[in-house]
């Protein structure tokens, strides 16, 4: 009986530091997922508005990974198109709809439809 | 205010008449236009463009020369659908007047003069008339059609007209200079 309990002892003697240790790696992992999740929640989200036939704000600055939204505000088509061959193209914006890229170098771009006047550039930092 | 308002219109007939083509605005009469009349001028004056880039697009052999016109095609015509919008939200009639008529008379002689031309020749006299049109166009919309407006939704509308036909004015102004050449 003596025997019994003295192994039984030592098992829970062995048993805690191993719990101890469990609970506290397993916040740890929970940190570091928050940490990558936190990064990833950090860039930002910007809005260029398509109105009275420019790009607005017509120069952007951005961080590799931010989400750049163009809304078409105006009266007629539009599109948003990268200078640099395919890089970004929207295709046609009617007006109302909207198009989303993820930055991740700078970029200088154009309305096909309206290649003379309409013009924008995003700038990364 | 009314006698300067007057000489300003006189002014601006004076001027568009001694271009290529007048805007007939201010010709007819110096009394402000109607809701109904400018609404009737503005679709009529979009529509002409239409007709006239549909010429284009059956004649010209320019590939700019007809990207240009059915960008023409497209965005008049998306103005006359939100002036017609507009117009039946508020329940207005446009109304037929002098100057929609003098417009309509004097597109007849331009789209006579296109038909008459083929290969560059025509280009040239399509882009030469555009840039003239939207000048004029621009000049009326801005000094007659917007002051005399008084719903506040038609007065935004032709507002928001302007840097439009601002643009197509560059455009066809570019194509301009590259026929040139």
């Amino acid at each position: 009986m003596k025997i019994l309990v003295a192994v039984l002892g030592i098992r829970v003697c062995l048993l805690f530091p191993i719990l101890f240790l469990f609970s506290c790696s397993s916040p740890n992992k929970k940190s570091t997922a928050n940490q990558t999740e936190m990064k990833e929640n950090i860039h930002k989200v910007d809005t260029v508005t398509i109105n009275l036939m420019k790009f607005n704000p017509e120069v952007l600055d951005v961080t590799k990974g931010d989400t750049v939204i163009w809304i078409n505000k105006g009266l007629v088509a539009h599109t948003v198109k990268s200078y640099q061959p395919d890089k970004f193209y929207s295709d046609t914006l009617q007006p109302g709809q909207m198009w989303k890229w993820v930055m991740t170098d700078s970029a200088a771009y154009y309305c096909t439809i309206h290649p003379v006047t309409m013009i924008g550039k995003l700038l990364l930092k | 205010m009314k006698i300067i308002n007057s000489l300003t219109k006189s002014a601006i007939c004076l001027i568009l008449s001694t271009g290529l083509l007048s805007f007939p605005v201010s010709a007819q009469k110096s009394q402000k236009l109607t809701d109904p009349e400018i609404a009737s001028v503005a679709v009529t004056a979009n529509q002409i463009d239409i007709d006239y880039a549909k010429i284009a697009i059956k004649k010209s052999k320019n590939a700019q020369v007809v990207e240009f016109a059915k960008t023409m095609e497209k965005d008049h015509g998306a103005v006359i659908d939100k002036a017609v919008a507009l117009v039946t939200k508020l329940g207005v009639t446009p109304k037929d007047n002098a100057t929609s008529q003098s417009l309509n008379a004097q597109a007849v002689k331009t789209r006579k003069m296109l038909n008459s031309k083929s290969g560059k020749a025509f280009d040239k006299a399509y882009v030469d008339n555009e840039v003239a049109y939207h000048t004029a166009v621009i000049g009326a919309v801005e000094t007659v059609l917007i002051p005399d407006a008084t719903n506040k939704e038609l007065h935004d509308l032709l507002v928001s007209a302007v840097p439009l036909f601002k643009a197509h004015l560059e455009h066809a102004k570019m194509l301009q200079k590259s026929l040139e050449k």
